[in-house]
C-alpha cells in the first residue's frame, strides 16, 4: 500500500470534524441564510442528514472492500476503462475542492486582516507548508489536528458563551414564514459541506479498526451539524437574518462583537490563528488526499515525488479559478452544492448499486 | 567487530614499533587480534610492555612463588587506576606469603597454582580469568590487577579498582528544593549503585557495552525485566552494538548517535544527572543508558511531555505539582513565542491592543530608530551573548560581567534611545521564561526556533507565527523515540496518559504507566489508595481499618 501508516477511529473523528467545520462555519451561516433566513438552522439540520446517508454509501462500500480506497475499487466494479474515469473524476473532484478551499482561505486572509497582502502569499506560504507536512503521510496529519483541534473546540464553546448575551432569539421567529422550500433550497448547500465525508472513501482503509469508521463518519456528522446549528442560530440571533445575509463571514463578526471587561477586545487575530491551524488541516488533507488518489490511479508505489507538482496546479487552479471573493461566494451559493453531491452521493451510490448487483467485494 | 578493529589498530602499533628494531618476534605481531597470552612468563611480559610502549603508570611486579619459591610470577596494574592498598594486602601478600604457610605441596607444583590460587588463596572477592591479550587490556587498563603465572597461559585478573573519583555531590545542573540531592558522578559503579539503592528489584537489569576503539568506554543500560518493553531494550542493544566510533567522552556522543531524528532541533533522547529522575523513568519501563566518566546518564524512550516534567513537580504535594507544571507550559510558549507575539502586534496589528496599552508602548517605542524586528535581534542576542559568556567566564569574574550586561541591556540601551522599554520587559521575560523549562537541552531548542518565529512574525504578523507554531507541531507529531511517538499523550490523544501532561495527577490515582511505554505491565499500583479514613470507633489503628472495597 501506498501509505503505510494507521489512525485511530478517535483520530479519524477529529480530522473529520476539522476539516468539514473550518470553513463550513465561517463561509455558510450568511449564504445560508440568505437563502432560508431565520430558518438556518433547520437547512443545519436536513444537510446533516444528508451527509449521514453519504456516509451510509461510502463506509458500505468501504467495509466491501477493506483494503481499498474509491480509486481502486471503482476499477473493480465498473471494470478497467469505467473505473479510471470514475477514478479521474475524484482526483479533479478533490483538487477542485483543495483549489476552493485554499482561495476561501487566502481571501479570508486578505479581506478580514491583511488587505495589502497579496493573495499569492497567503496562498503559496500555505500549499507549501501543507506539501511540507502531508509527506509525513496520513498519521502526522491526523497527529497534528489532535494538537489543534481540543484548543479549536474550547474556543468555539468559549465564542458561544461569551456571544449567547447579546443574543435576541426572538429573531429567529416567526418559523418556516415562507414554508419549507427556501429551507430545502438552503440545504443544499449545507448539504455540499457534509458530503465533505466523502473523504472517509480514501480513509477507512487506513483506519485500524476499519468497521469503526461509520460510526466515527456519523458522530463527526452530528458535531458538525450541531456547531453549525449553532452557527445559524447565533448568527440570525445576535445579528438578524438581514444584516447576517449581507454580512460575508458573520460567525467571524460575532468573534469581533466579545469584549471582556472592557480591556479584552478585537480577539478575532487571536481567533483567526487557531482558525487557520484548523483550515491548515483541511486543506492538509484533501491534498494529501489528491496526491493519493493520482498516485493510485496511476499505480504509482509512492505519492510523495507528486506532492510539489500537484502543489503548483493547486495554487494555480486556486488563483484562476476566480475573479474576487464575490465570485467566488456566488460559486458556492449557486453552483456547489449540486456539483458536488452528485459527486460525493451520487457517484459512490452508483458504485454500491452495481457492486451490490455484480454481487462485489465482502459483505 | 569492535576487537577486530580494536586489534587491527594494535597490530599497526606494534608494526611500527618493529619497524624501529625493537622487536625480534616479527611473526607474532602480524595478528594480534587472535593474540592470547602465552606459557612463557618473560615473552608475555615482553609483549605487553612492548605493546603499552614502556608508559611510566605500567607497574609489573615480578615475584616467585611456591613453596620452594621457584615459580616465577608478575602482577601488573596501571598506577594510580588502583587501590594500592587492596593490591598490597590482597594480591601481594596473598602470593607472597600465605601462598607458602597454607598450601599443601602438592597444590603448589606448577600445575595446580593457577587454580588453588583462585579458589583458596586470593583474598578478593572478584577473580577472572583471561586468555585473551585483548581481554588482558581491556582489564588492566580499566583498573584491574592481573597475575600472570609462568608455566600458565591463563593469567588471572583481580578487580582492584579505585581511582580518585568526585564525590556524590548535589547536580548542578537539576537541583531541587525538596527532594533528594544525590547525582550521579563521573564513576559508572557509583552511578549504577545510586541507581540500585532506588530500585532493588532483583527484576533491575543491568546490562554492559564496551563502545569505542580506543576509549574503550564503560556503558550500561539499565531497566527493569517485564515492564520494559523488550522491543525497545533489544532496539537499544541493537543501537548501541552499532556504534563503531574512536572514542566516547560524554552521553551526547551516544546520544547523537542512537537518536532518531538525526536532522531535527528536538531531542529525542532524555538526559539527566539526576539518579531520582532516572529511576522514574526506568519504573515507568523506560531504559537508562548510564556512561562512565560522565555524570549524566540517557532515558529512551523520550516525549516531550518531559519537558514540562520536572522532577520536584512529583515532591511538592499535587496540587502545587500541577499549577507549578501550568506556569512551566505557559513559560514554554512564552520562551518561543512571546517576543514574535510582541513584534507581530506591534507592527501588525495594533488594532488587538486596548487603547492606553498601545498608547504607552508607543510613547516608550517614540525616538527608537529600528523597526520592532532589528529592536527584538539586539536584544535577544545580547541575552543571549550575556547567557554563553555567564558560563564560559572564569568564576570570579561572572557576578562583574552581569552587572555590567544588566546595566547596559535594562537601562543603557533604552536611554540610549536604541531600544524601546517594552521590548526590554519582553525579552528579559522571554529570557527567564526560557530557564522554566525542565531541561537544558529544550530551552536552547525554544530559544534557537525563537528567532525563526521571530522573522516570520515580521514579515507575515500572527499569520507568521502561525504557520510557524504550525510547521513545528507539524515537525514534532512526527517525530518518534523508540517507536514511541514524540508528542504522546497529546497526539496521539490518550485521556488516561494527560494525568502527567498539563497537569501532575496525586499519587493514588497514577494507577497506570503510561500506555506506550509501560504496556507490557499496565497496572503500576492498586486501585483505591486515596487516604480515606474513618473516626476513631473503637481504638483501633486507624490504619487496620482503611476500607478497600468501597
Amino acid at each position: 500500500m501506498i501509505e503505510g501508516g494507521k489512525i485511530s477511529s478517535r483520530q479519524l473523528l477529529w480530522l473529520l470534524i476539522t476539516t468539514i467545520l473550518s470553513t463550513a462555519i465561517l463561509f455558510l451561516p450568511s449564504i445560508v441564510v440568505a437563502e432560508a433566513k431565520q430558518d438556518g438552522w433547520l437547512s443545519a439540520i436536513f444537510a446533516t442528514f444528508v451527509g449521514l446517508l453519504v456516509v451510509l454509501v461510502v463506509s458500505t462500500l468501504g467495509l466491501r472492500f477493506p483494503q481499498q480506497t474509491i480509486v481502486e475499487y471503482s476499477e473493480i466494479i465498473l471494470g478497467r476503462f469505467l473505473g479510471k474515469i470514475v477514478g479521474l473524476v475524484f482526483i479533479w473532484f478533490f483538487l477542485h475542492m483543495s483549489a476552493i478551499v485554499v482561495r476561501e482561505f487566502a481571501e479570508f486572509m486578505v479581506v478580514s486582516f491583511m488587505p495589502k497582502t497579496p493573495l499569492m502569499v497567503f496562498i503559496l506560504t500555505f500549499v507549501l507548508l501543507s506539501a511540507f507536512v502531508l509527506r509525513g503521510g496520513i498519521e502526522v496529519i491526523a497527529r497534528t489536528n489532535e494538537v489543534f483541534f481540543p484548543v479549536i473546540f474550547f474556543l468555539i464553546i468559549i465564542v458561544t458563551i461569551l456571544v449567547v448575551k447579546d443574543a435576541d432569539f426572538t429573531r429567529l421567529m416567526p418559523m418556516l414564514e415562507r414554508g419549507i422550500s427556501p429551507v430545502l433550497k438552503g440545504t443544499i448547500i449545507p448539504a455540499g459541506w457534509q458530503g465533505e465525508i466523502v473523504v472517509l472513501a480514501f480513509l477507512l482503509p487506513y483506519l485500524n479498526r476499519i468497521h469503526e469508521g461509520r460510526r466515527a463518519g456519523s458522530l463527526a456528522l452530528l458535531v458538525v451539524g450541531f456547531f453549525l446549528f449553532l452557527a445559524e442560530v447565533l448568527t440570525v440571533a445576535v445579528f438578524g437574518a438581514e444584516v447576517a445575509a449581507r454580512t460575508l463571514f458573520p460567525t467571524f463578526n460575532l468573534v469581533r462583537y466579545i469584549s471582556i471587561a472592557g480591556f479584552l477586545e478585537h480577539l478575532d487575530p487571536f481567533f483567526m490563528i487557531f482558525w487557520i491551524g484548523s483550515v491548515f488541516i483541511k486543506i492538509t488533507l484533501f491534498y494529501y488526499i489528491t496526491c493519493l488518489a493520482i498516485a493510485q490511479w496511476l499505480n504509482l508505489r509512492d505519492y510523495k515525488p507528486i506532492t510539489l507538482p500537484v502543489a503548483t496546479i493547486i495554487s494555480a487552479l486556486s488563483v484562476l479559478l476566480f475573479d474576487n471573493i464575490t465570485e467566488l461566494v456566488n460559486f458556492i451559493a449557486k453552483v456547489w452544492g449540486p456539483y458536488a453531491l452528485s459527486i460525493q452521493l451520487g457517484i459512490p451510490a452508483l458504485l454500491l448499486v452495481v457492486a451490490m448487483l455484480r454481487r462485489q467485494g465482502k459483505r | 567487530m569492535i576487537r577486530k578493529v580494536f586489534g587491527k589498530l594494535l597490530s599497526r602499533l606494534i608494526k611500527t614499533e618493529s619497524s624501529k628494531g625493537c622487536n625480534d618476534e616479527p611473526c607474532l605481531l602480524e595478528n594480534i587480534e587472535n593474540l592470547d597470552l602465552t606459557a612463557d612468563l618473560e615473552a608475555n611480559l615482553h609483549r605487553i610492555k612492548q605493546i603499552l610502549g614502556d608508559s611510566p603508570d605500567l607497574v609489573i611486579r615480578s615475584c616467585r612463588i611456591g613453596l620452594k619459591q621457584e615459580i616465577s610470577a608478575a602482577i601488573i596494574y596501571i598506577d594510580g587506576l588502583v587501590d594500592k592498598l587492596l593490591v598490597n594486602d590482597d594480591v601481594m601478600k596473598a602470593l607472597m606469603l600465605e601462598v607458602q604457610m597454607v598450601e599443601s605441596k602438592e597444590n603448589l607444583k606448577r600445575k595446580h597454582i593457577l587454580e588453588s590460587i583462585t579458589e583458596s588463596m586470593l583474598p578478593a572477592s572478584d577473580v577472572r580469568n583471561v586468555k585473551s591479550l585483548a581481554d588482558f587490556f581491556d582489564s588492566v587498563l580499566s583498573g584491574d590487577t592481573a597475575i600472570l603465572v609462568d608455566g600458565s597461559a591463563v593469567g588471572l585478573v583481580v578487580s582492584t579498582r579505585g581511582w580518585k573519583s568526585r564525590n556524590v555531590e548535589e547536580p548542578a545542573s537539576e537541583s531541587v528544593v525538596r527532594g533528594p540531592r544525590d547525582g550521579f558522578t563521573e564513576n559508572l559503579r557509583d552511578n549504577t549503585a545510586l541507581l540500585r539503592r532506588r530500585i532493588k528489584t532483583p527484576l533491575l537489569r543491568i546490562e554492559a557495552f564496551k563502545i569505542g576503539r580506543l576509549s574503550r568506554t564503560d556503558i550500561e543500560i539499565a531497566y527493569i525485566k517485564g515492564i520494559a518493553d523488550e522491543k525497545v531494550v533489544e532496539e537499544v542493544r541493537r543501537r548501541l552494538r552499532r556504534i563503531d566510533v574512536d572514542h566516547i567522552l560524554e552521553s551526547a556522543y551516544i546520544e547523537e548517535l542512537i537518536e532518531d531524528a538525526p536532522f531535527s532541533l528536538f531531542s529525542t533522547v532524555y538526559r539527566t544527572e539526576r539518579p531520582d529522575k532516572l529511576a522514574g523513568g526506568i519504573f515507568e519501563g523506560r531504559v537508562g543508558i548510564l556512561i562512565d566518566n560522565t555524570p549524566f546518564a540517557l532515558l529512551v524512550p523520550s516525549v516531550f511531555a518531559e519537558w514540562i516534567q520536572a522532577v520536584e513537580d512529583y515532591y511538592e504535594r499535587y496540587p502545587m505539582g500541577s499549577l507549578i507544571r501550568l506556569l512551566r507550559i505557559a513559560a514554554l510558549l512564552s520562551a518561543l513565542l512571546l517576543p514574535s507575539f510582541y513584534v507581530a502586534i506591534t507592527t501588525h496589528h495594533q488594532e488587538m491592543l486596548p487603547t492606553v496599552l498601545l498608547l504607552s508602548i508607543s510613547a516608550a517605542r517614540e525616538g527608537v530608530p529600528f523597526p520592532a524586528i532589528v529592536e527584538a535581534f539586539i536584544m535577544e542576542l545580547s541575552f543571549e551573548v550575556l547567557r554563553e559568556a555567564g558560563i564560559r567566564l572564569p568564576r570570579p569574574i561572572g557576578p562583574a560581567i552581569s552587572i555590567i550586561g544588566g546595566v547596559i541591556i535594562g537601562d543603557a540601551a533604552v536611554r540610549a534611545g536604541l531600544v524601546g522599554a517594552p521590548m526590554v520587559v519582553v525579552v528579559a521575560f522571554t529570557g527567564i521564561a526560557s530557564y522554566a523549562i525542565s531541561g537544558y537541552t529544550a530551552s536552547i531548542t525554544m530559544r534557537f526556533l525563537r528567532f525563526g518565529v521571530m522573522v516570520l512574525s515580521t514579515v507575515l504578523g500572527l499569520y507568521g507565527v502561525m504557520l510557524a507554531v504550525i510547521a513545528i507541531i507539524a515537525h514534532v507529531v512526527s517525530l518518534r523515540s523508540f517507536g514511541v511517538p514524540y508528542l504522546s499523550p497529546i497526539a496521539p490523544f490518550n485521556v488516561r496518559d494527560l494525568k502527567d501532561v498539563f497537569l501532575r495527577a496525586p499519587w493514588w490515582a497514577m494507577f497506570k504507566r503510561p500506555r506506550l511505554i509501560g504496556h507490557n505491565e499496565p497496572i503500576r499500583q492498586d486501585y483505591f489508595l486515596m487516604p480515606r479514613y474513618f473516626a476513631d470507633e473503637e481504638n483501633e489503628p486507624v490504619h487496620e481499618r482503611r476500607d478497600h472495597d468501597d
